[in-house]
């Protein structure tokens, strides 16, 4: 019963909580002791946030999935990277430049693919996945080859420099709170709606009028986007990318990422974002058990909470709100039958 | 040059053809994908090279020790993790995360177990280059193709002649009239798997003395598997097949004429290309809604 009333009270004040978790995050790199590790680790979680969310746009609410989105993380990352080295076009305008070729990417992939069923289109995306890493490691003298691209240079905007990892931190925290907050608004317009119908049901969804494979690759664009700005954040924030970071790993982390927090909602993938990132963390002191043990976890919440986190908690807190209102419906029952 | 490299691409191509077929059976009877086959090769490799180099079993014995480990190894799997979570309602997604969730426990066990290194395997057949016109081909390579294509054989005979394979097959069909006329739908499953397994096995063993074997391993085949089962038509045993011989043989000549490190991504440029054409396959497997 608590857990419904403590939700029902709490909901007018989401907003504040929101605003409370945001200044926490900006202040916890001023006040903490360790703390550029603990930057580091906090910049990561929001550029994991501005994936995810995308992944959610895709998979939580479009019901199209990707295994390959360190593919497209990997464009954003190369493609801002290669600009900032080789030309003389502002940091800023890098990122965004890679953020878009990652989308158009993503484009030009998901709309011949926006026929393809579930299974399908995972291995399809993986390999997307593994040609964009196959590319960047063949790329020779432009792409680092095996080495990779060193000496990235990091933000600066006109007078402001965030290039290092400190303050590069904040520009990446309010990217991730804009990316959370236009997915929120997103989903709550036309094109959010039908995203949902589709996922619900494609041939409803085409008889109400939706253009069923464009409105799919236009999910599938958005996300790749989120990727590639993500992936671009990560080359200015390490300022050092090699292909073997964008593996087949990173892809099915970045899912189970949203599968462990809960697909479908905003809280959902910003805790299972921490919980990966500083639980992967927490593991390497296991050294060589490390995986072994990611994998066994992996394993138990697929059986324990295969919603996740959020669509766990939201199941129980409908089941309480049940219950209270059979009690009341039984209450007034007994009351009217005492009074005849 | 054509040749031998058609030698070597039909060579590899049965190997994939052997995995292929496992991610069809499984496929086909379930409407699962397995992210696992890979690693199940891998496990094929380590239990032959246990049962041969460490326990100094002869050949014949350790491989039939191996095919019967590894029968009961993927009913286990099916048993044990797949049928539980499927009956807890999992979608397909979810079993495709737990086969990626499998497959990083073994891996990663495999390295705990056997160690991290790469281990040599004799090769049982022979390693010395028989000559057959101007075409180079070893004991290895014949052993490989003619063991496959026994598979092969064994499991189109396995599924249309026996009363289990039959069963199997109806099951897929239909799972409530296959049930209705007394098949145990629950052990087809569990068989479906165990013969994934045996044939991912088989590809383990046999490509063990070429590749050596490591905890890795899985990687070499697992995509590649994937993609011969799609052009060849998913779900379709025969497809499967065709499929993975036409992979390896596309794999081995475009390594031979344009250059190896683009050999991977030819690989997957035909996978993509024909998912996008024509995502039925060469065998019309069922792939779109």
């Amino acid at each position: 019963m608590w857990l419904y009333k403590l939700s029902e009270k709490l909901k007018p004040f989401s907003w504040g909580f929101a605003i409370l978790a945001v200044a926490v995050m900006a202040l916890i790199p001023q006040v903490a002791a360790n703390s550029a590790y603990l930057t580091f680790n906090l910049a990561m979680v929001c550029i994991y946030i501005i994936v995810t969310a995308g992944l959610d746009i895709l998979f939580g609410y479009s019901g199209q999935i990707s295994l390959g989105q360190a593919g497209f993380y990997a464009v954003g990352a190369y493609v801002s990277a290669m600009l900032s080295l080789y030309t003389s076009i502002p940091v800023l305008l890098c990122i965004f430049i890679g953020a878009f070729a990652s989308s158009i990417i993503g484009g030009a992939f998901a709309y011949p693919a926006s026929k393809l069923v579930h299974h399908f289109l995972s291995m399809t995306t993986i390999g997307f996945g593994e040609i964009a890493r196959l590319v960047f490691l063949n790329g020779g003298k432009v792409t680092g080859g095996a080495v990779g691209l060193l000496n990235i240079p990091g933000l600066k905007i006109g007078p402001l420099n965030l290039s290092s990892k400190q303050t590069f931190y904040y520009f990446i925290l309010i990217l991730a709170v804009l990316v959370l907050i236009m997915k929120r608004n997103l989903i709550n317009s036309r094109l959010g709606r039908s995203f949902i119908a589709i996922r619900e049901n494609q041939d409803a969804s085409a008889a109400f009028g939706i253009n069923v494979p464009i409105t799919r690759t236009v999910a599938f664009m958005i996300s790749t986007f989120l990727a590639g700005l993500g992936g671009a954040c990560y080359a200015h924030l390490v300022r050092f990318i090699s292909p073997e970071t964008f593996t087949f790993d990173l892809s099915s982390m970045f899912l189970i990422m949203l599968l462990l927090g809960g697909k479908g909602s905003t809280m959902g993938c910003v805790l299972g974002v921490f919980i990966m990132t500083f639980g992967m963390e927490a593991l390497q002191s296991f050294g060589r058990y490390r995986m072994l043990i990611y994998g066994i976890i992996l394993l138990v919440v697929l059986f324990v909470i295969p919603m996740g986190i959020t669509g766990k908690l939201s199941d129980y807190i409908e089941e309480q709100k049940e219950k209270i209102k059979a009690g009341e419906a039984g209450g007034a029952e007994k009351e009217g039958g005492d009074r005849a | 040059m054509f040749f031998q490299l058609l030698v070597g691409g039909i060579e590899l191509g049965c190997v994939y053809a052997l995995i292929a077929l496992g991610f069809s059976l499984i496929y086909a009877s379930s409407g699962l994908t397995t992210f696992a086959q890979g690693e199940m090769f891998m496990l094929g490799a380590f239990m032959i090279y246990t049962f041969f180099m460490m326990a100094r079993l002869p050949f014949a014995i350790s491989m039939l020790c191996t095919i019967v480990f590894m029968g009961f190894f993927g009913a286990a799997i099916e048993g044990g993790l797949i049928s539980p979570l499927m009956k807890r309602g999992a979608s397909g997604m979810n079993i495709v995360l737990a086969t990626i969730a499998i497959s990083t426990i073994m891996s990663n066990a495999a390295m705990l177990i056997w160690g991290a290194g790469s281990f040599n395997f004799p090769s049982i057949f022979g390693s010395k280059p028989i000559h057959i016109g101007s075409v180079y081909v070893t004991g290895q390579q014949i052993a490989i193709v003619v063991v496959s294509l026994l598979c092969m054989l064994l499991v189109h005979f396995f599924m249309t002649k026996t009363k289990l394979g039959i069963a199997m097959r109806a099951a897929a069909m239909d799972q409530t009239a296959a049930s209705a006329v007394g098949i145990n739908v629950p052990m087809t499953y569990a068989l479906t798997w165990a013969l994934a397994c045996i044939l991912a096995a088989v590809g383990g063993i046999m490509l063990a003395p070429i590749y050596n074997v490591y905890a890795k391993m899985g990687a070499l085949v697992s995509s590649k598997g994937f993609a011969a089962a799609v052009v060849g038509g998913y779900g379709n045993m025969y497809g499967a097949m065709v499929g993975g011989l036409l992979l390896g043989i596309i794999e081995t000549m475009s390594a031979g004429y344009i250059s190896s490190s683009i050999k991977d991504i030819v690989c997957y440029v035909v996978l993509i290309a024909v998912m996008f054409i024509k995502p039925s396959g060469i065998f019309n497997g069922k792939v779109v809604n």
